[in-house]
């Protein structure tokens, strides 16, 4: 169990160093986050893993000798504490889905905006899943139908008429002002609509909410 | 007959078996030198377009693999600069955003280059993918439905891939339809492609001549590859309609 306060302690693997070096400036006047080791591959990210035992893994998914399903899939079995990113470079839906049933935690694009990336290292330490906000209809499909559970509450009527509306609306791409056009009320109150469906959805963003409604038969496509 | 005529008629006879022995000789070999011909050609369309398919797939891997860790490395180098304010923050946003500009472009390059889905998913999911992708980008409706698909070997499925891609390519820019109907389906040892449109249609001889037909082209040499028949059907005004049969070993 992590200590309250404590920093989250993380260790990144990715075969480049360019990549590893700029990860690394990102982070390194980050509180909060410890950067405790770097991996080339799957195998030393095993192998550090089992030497820091850090709380959050982030690894690419190609790599050299090992990749980071199979790294995964290891770490998983070996130290369930240890909460796992899957990093793809672009929307690798396949490749992703492989990662999350793996046993991955949740997954980022590369490419994410550094307060995306601290937000899902902290929502992952939670173990609560992280969806990357990059993530386009097809995949939040794939993974709703995937072997990919995390422990989201059941939803059982706890939502309104006008929320289910609102969550439809919201797997449709539409935005606060899209929506509150459509249904002819106020941003205001469908931002506190959003805010609630977020809290009842146990979501860090919108991606979250759609494979939500997706899973649990809310919008059907 | 006396014994004149005899010696000239079967001078006559030799002379004439020895020209037909001939002409028989050079037929055969005109023939046999086409038919070596048209191997050779097809070998070596076969090459290039495997060749041109590999160097797609390296370029698109580096594209992929190389050049976007490194560009979000400097996103990363850029978004970790601290303690800036007014233009220069604003000088390190624009720029991180230039970068994700050039990530994006990065992507669709690859993309079209080589579909990562139809090297790991297989040819229905890159043309599904295709079509939702030309659907956003044209006007053009295409329904697109396949039974009883057989595995392919990547090869195989690169090309049945490549000519669907070319008959939805050719029916935007050339045919004006406003519909595009894909089917593709196994048939005992075939796979069928069957495709149709409600455009202009083209004058297909026409089109040969004046070697416009690149695309058209392209889809005959794919076809020959695979060993296929390619039957074109349209008439101005009456649309265009393929059927592709490709045969399928083991």
């Amino acid at each position: 169990m992590k200590i309250p306060y404590a920093p989250v302690k993380i260790i990144l693997a990715d075969d480049h160093e360019i990549f590893r070096d700029g990860f690394h400036s990102l982070l390194k006047n980050q509180t909060g986050i410890m950067l405790l080791a770097e991996a080339a591959n799957g195998q030393q990210l095993v192998t550090l893993t089992e030497k820091h035992l850090p709380d959050v893994v982030l690894t690419d998914i190609k790599m050299p000798l090992m990749d980071g399903i199979e790294a995964t899939r290891i770490i998983t079995a070996k130290y369930p504490q240890v909460a796992i990113i899957a990093l793809s470079m672009f929307n690798d839906d396949k490749l992703i889905i492989d990662m999350l049933e793996a046993g991955a935690k949740g997954y980022l694009l590369k490419n994410a905006h550094k307060t995306e990336i601290i937000d899902a290292i902290n929502t992952v330490s939670q173990h609560k899943p992280y969806y990357c906000s990059a993530t386009g209809i097809k995949l939040a499909q794939l993974i709703a139908n995937s072997r990919f559970n995390p422990n989201n509450p059941s939803p059982k009527n706890k939502f309104t008429g006008k929320e289910k509306e609102i969550i439809c609306l919201i797997c449709q791409q539409f935005s606060n002002k899209e929506i509150s056009a459509a249904l002819h009320l106020s941003i205001r109150t469908i931002e506190g609509y959003r805010e609630r469906i977020l809290q009842k959805t146990n979501a860090r963003n919108t991606a979250g909410i759609v494979i939500y409604a997706i899973k649990y038969n809310i919008y059907t496509t | 007959m006396d014994t004149k005529e005899t010696t000239a008629y079967h001078a006559v006879l030799i002379a004439a078996a020895v020209i037909g022995t001939i002409i028989a000789y050079f037929i055969i070999s005109i023939i046999r030198q086409q038919r070596k011909h048209r191997r050779l050609y097809k070998a070596k369309i076969e090459a290039e377009i495997t060749t041109l398919e590999k160097e797609r797939a390296r370029v698109a891997a580096d594209l992929h693999d190389e050049l976007g860790p490194t560009l979000s490395a400097a996103k990363f180098k850029l978004g970790s600069i601290e303690g800036v304010t007014g233009e220069d923050e604003k000088m390190i946003t624009d720029a991180i955003k230039y970068i994700d500009t050039i990530l994006q472009q990065v992507r669709h390059i690859a993309n079209d280059l080589m579909p990562n889905t139809l090297l790991r998913n297989g040819p229905i999911s890159a043309i599904e993918e295709f079509i939702d992708h030309m659907t956003g980008n044209s006007s053009l409706k295409i329904s697109f439905h396949h039974t009883n698909i057989p595995g392919l070997p990547q090869s195989q499925a690169v090309h049945v891939y490549r000519i669907i891609q070319e008959i939805i390519h050719n029916t935007v820019k050339h045919a004006g339809a406003r519909e595009l109907k894909i089917e593709l389906y196994g048939n005992k040892n075939k796979l069928i492609i069957a495709t149709a449109d409600d455009g202009k249609g083209f004058n297909y001889n026409t089109m040969h001549k004046e070697n416009n037909g690149l695309g058209l082209s392209n889809l005959r040499s794919r076809t020959d590859i695979l060993s296929g028949q390619i039957l074109v059907s349209s008439r101005p005004g009456k649309g265009t309609q393929f059927t592709i049969e490709i045969p399928l070993f083991g």
